[in-house]
């Protein structure tokens, strides 16, 4: 028990270090709505996880209050930058159950740039602060 | 019947099993020299690396650890985090340049035009190329290992490298333009500069979609400043594209990080097509009329 306490704390510790490193050619080219005040959460589920370049992506059924259910989808780093932060091509899997928090796309559509990801309960990516300090100039 | 070269391969090999089962500890001897040998080989070679360095390791006053001013090597990466792509301040273009600049549709930065109408090379996986690999865009590590003769620089982003001559050549008079040039480099006391031309005028600068033609010249100057820090400018020099030449890196700080293993970082067509068919694009032109 103790030890999966440690292991909770390392892990939400490398997900929480800053300096996920970003560059221009890494950038979103899709326009997201990148401000603390816009950002959207929702519950879904993932039916198709993706991990490849340019960027790692999530697509996910989110069922609203009336009972429809929308296609959701949303991106992150690169595989390789994802991977410096503990992510791998298992991170995520049909079926799991994920809490996202997203830039939303400028279109209006149901896409949208990770900030923060839950999958199953567990803390596995919170970008926010780097994002907020480098993907707001679109 | 057995062919001569037979008979001489049976013959040699029973003599050798001969000597086996005559000598089994003359064997054991030399398996153990042998082995003591390797056991001793990171020693030795790091002997020879000392005696090789000794002319140049150079012993701080502040007690930083010795290093050796004019050898690059090792795995290098950006100061702090990337997210910039600050270059210049850029020269003014030449009508030539100027036009080319107002054909190129970036996909970010103040010019930026939606996804299905940028032209960035890169965007679809074409090579970034020299000067753009080497600039303030890429913060991924790169690995430099210096040989005789020669630098070899080897960049995370693309799984890419270049070579760069210091063994004294100049730059050859006629180059057929490549994506990375022909590099050469000199040490001009403890800075190295390096020189590249024969460049294919179909790479950007930088992603803001600053142009170049085949007439460009870079020159880069490295200067380790102690073990772990290596500093880096890159000048741009190009008439047919901008009046003047200019610092396309002003300044690019990179400290060493031994531990680090460069990664494969690939930018695969079939890749980026289905994250533009699945992300980019619909997230992108949403509502709007195709």
């Amino acid at each position: 028990m103790k030890n999966r306490l440690l292991l909770s704390l390392i892990l939400l510790a490398t997900v929480l270090a800053p300096g996920i490193v970003t560059s221009a050619h890494h950038g979103t080219r899709a326009a997201y709505i990148v401000d603390p005040t816009k950002e959207l959460t929702m519950t879904g589920t993932v039916t198709r996880f993706r991990w490849g370049n340019p960027h790692v992506y999530v697509l996910y059924d989110v069922t609203d209050a009336k009972g429809n259910v929308v296609h959701w989808g949303a991106e992150t780093r690169p595989p390789f930058v994802m991977a410096k932060h503990g992510w791998s091509r298992d991170t995520m899997k049909p079926g799991d159950q994920i809490t996202i928090t997203v830039f939303p796309a400028k279109a209006g559509g149901p896409y949208g740039l990770m900030s923060k990801v839950f999958i199953n309960g567990k803390l596995v990516l919170d970008d926010e602060q780097t994002r907020l300090q480098t993907d707001n100039n679109q | 019947m057995m062919s001569r070269r037979d008979f001489k391969q049976t013959t040699i090999s029973e003599r050798l099993l001969r000597v086996q089962r005559r000598f089994p500890a003359t064997i054991a001897a030399l398996t153990t020299v042998l082995f003591l040998t390797l056991l001793n080989l990171p020693g030795a070679l790091a002997q020879t690396n000392q005696k090789l360095g000794a002319a140049h390791q150079v012993s701080t006053p502040d007690g930083s650890p010795a290093f050796d001013p004019h050898n690059v090597s090792g795995v290098w990466e950006h100061e702090g985090i990337g997210g910039t792509i600050a270059s210049g301040p850029v020269a003014p273009m030449t009508p030539w340049g100027q036009a080319k600049f107002d054909a190129a549709k970036p996909g970010f930065g103040p010019r930026r035009v939606p996804p299905t109408e940028d032209n960035d090379p890169v965007l679809i996986c074409d090579p970034q190329g020299f000067p753009r690999a080497m600039t303030l865009e890429n913060p991924e590590p790169m690995e430099f290992i210096q040989i005789r003769g020669r630098i070899l620089q080897f960049m995370e982003w693309n799984h890419n490298w270049r070579t760069i001559w210091i063994d004294g050549r100049d730059l050859p008079k006629a180059l057929e333009p490549t994506w990375y040039g022909y590099s050469v480099g000199k040490w001009e006391g403890d800075m190295l500069v390096v020189k590249t031309a024969g460049l294919d005028d179909r790479t950007w600068l930088d992603p803001l979609g600053h142009p170049h033609s085949d007439a460009l010249r870079v020159e880069e100057h490295y200067r380790r400043v102690n073990r772990d820090t290596l500093e880096f400018t890159m000048k741009v020099d190009d008439p047919k594209a901008y009046t003047m030449p200019w610092m396309l890196v002003k300044m690019k700080v990179l400290k060493l990080n031994p531990k680090y293993e460069i990664q494969e970082a690939i930018c695969a067509p079939s890749d980026e097509k289905n994250f533009n068919r699945d992300i980019t694009i619909p997230a992108d032109t949403f509502g709007k009329a195709k």
